[in-house]
């Protein structure tokens, strides 16, 4: 496989300077109720994650190999 | 030989916190973590967190935290970078050296907004990701609907708190592009533009011109991403925003690693070319041309989420998340260079989900021949009540 001829270059450009802000954070215990609404808001899907009944798995141990498969087509 | 040399779970102990989207950097016993809704602090190497609220970072500047927290420690100015994705589609990013965080119990930190109008009059930025070269922090994000964008941030300007006189240039046309980890003097950038070719920019620090070049790669299975879990659940459904845009980018060398989410067909294609979805991996030549690719794979398990960083030494780490019919969605770590390539598990037992759009891994520090990986599972509710996800503190390396 080669590489295609480069591309035209692009010129980058400067963006007006900001400014700091010294900011005092919150700490302490995550409360129950986080920001989720807000950001369910913003989110049209919102990442949630499988649910359905346990169900045993085999004890796989601490390691789990993996086959690995090294190609130049890969298909 | 992989080697996992700590691990902690956030979510347990008498003040959990959960969440997921991950992302962690630490220098010594200071560790700072960020999830989708939550951030972190250690100062005793991630034995144990304290929350710090990541809606007051916001709110000092009257916006509100969406989503899509990143973080990564600065070697060169000694200090941590802490990216914060807003409800009003821009970004706080917040810095703090580690004895701010331990004299200050993580509440100082000094901020900036970066506001989208700067870049668009009306896109949003999503998706967010950070890298730091050799005299500059790079951010990349996606304006939504139009294309993706990269910023240059001079470290001088960090260190020093000044006003940030920053670059940047629009890859028109592009979307997801990702900046490369280590990438030295010669900041670069990567993102497919379609699914035969990966694309490099190359934005060399003292300079205003970016070029790119194009590489071809085998087509990346894009069809069937379904992955059924023990309990029928499909842990790479619609929710999960699985895609094959890539998700790590590391120099290793003279070498680009990128890494994405591979399905199991080619579109248009009738036969699988793999039994499962799978983490596929190009390396690329910094001045033009593959050198390589990888699939991460296994004939009874799925593989996705993949996350790259590069050692000292030159060894490339990842984390990854895997699920089958017969395994529960985990998270894990490997090293991807040298003569052991072991894959491990961070976590185990019974779990409903490990992903979620992004997990992280960086280089540790001051021991740079580690690795600080962030992932998470969702154990399985013992008393009936809500999942939550677990986040996980791992160091490891080869």
């Amino acid at each position: 496989m080669t590489t295609e001829p480069e591309r035209p270059r692009i010129q980058a450009q400067k963006a007006e300077s900001i400014a700091p802000r010294r900011i005092e954070v919150r700490t302490g215990e995550q409360p129950a109720d986080q920001p989720k609404r807000e950001a369910m808001e913003r989110n049209a899907e919102p990442v949630t994650l499988p649910a359905g009944p346990y169900r045993p798995i085999e004890d796989r141990g601490d390691a789990a190999e993996v086959t690995r498969q090294v190609t130049e087509e890969g298909e | 030989m992989t080697t996992i040399v700590s691990d902690h779970d956030l979510g347990a102990g008498d003040a959990p916190i959960t969440g997921w989207e991950t992302s962690a950097a630490a220098v010594g016993n200071v560790v700072v973590y960020t999830g989708n809704w939550f951030a972190a602090y250690s100062l005793d190497s991630g034995e144990t967190f304290t929350w710090m609220d990541p809606n007051s970072v916001c709110g000092a500047w009257g916006e509100s935290l969406c989503c899509d927290q990143v973080v990564i420690y600065l070697p060169q100015i000694e200090t941590f970078a802490w990216l914060l994705q807003t409800n009003a589609g821009n970004y706080v990013l917040a810095i703090a050296t580690p004895q701010e965080i331990a004299d200050f119990g993580g509440k100082a930190w000094t901020s900036y907004l970066i506001r989208s109008t700067l870049f668009d009059p009306a896109a949003a930025m999503d998706y967010p990701e950070i890298a730091v070269g050799a005299n500059s922090l790079y951010l990349t994000f996606n304006l939504i609907g139009k294309n993706s964008v990269a910023v240059r941030v001079p470290l001088s300007e960090l260190r020093d708190r000044a006003p940030l006189g920053f670059s940047y240039f629009q890859a028109t046309g592009d979307y997801w592009l990702r900046p490369v980890q280590h990438t030295g003097t010669l900041g670069a950038f990567v993102c497919l533009p379609n699914t035969s070719t990966v694309r490099v920019y190359h934005w060399p620090e003292n300079d205003y011109h970016v070029w790119s070049f194009d590489v071809p790669i085998a087509t990346i299975p894009t069809e069937d991403f379904t992955v059924n879990t023990p309990d029928g659940a499909d842990w790479l459904g619609l929710t999960s925003k699985v895609d094959w845009h890539i998700y790590g980018a590391t120099q290793t060398g003279r070498q680009i690693w990128v890494a994405w989410n591979g399905a199991r067909r080619v579109s248009g294609r009738q036969d699988n070319a793999f039994a499962y979805p799978q983490i596929g991996l190009a390396m690329i030549d910094v001045d033009g041309g593959l050198i390589g690719q990888r699939f991460i794979w296994n004939a009874s398990y799925g593989f996705a989420w993949p996350a790259l960083a590069t050692n000292l030494n030159g060894d490339v780490g990842l984390s990854f998340c895997f699920a089958g019919e017969r395994d529960d969605p985990q998270y894990g770590v490997a090293t991807l260079t040298g003569p052991a390539q072991t894959f491990l598990l961070v976590t185990s037992g019974p779990s409903m989900g490990a992903g979620g759009h992004y997990i992280g891994v960086r280089r540790s520090y001051p021991n740079e021949a580690l690795f600080c990986g962030a992932g998470f599972n969702q154990p399985k509710p013992v008393d009936g009540g809500e999942a939550a996800g677990h986040p996980h503190f791992t160091v490891f390396g080869p």
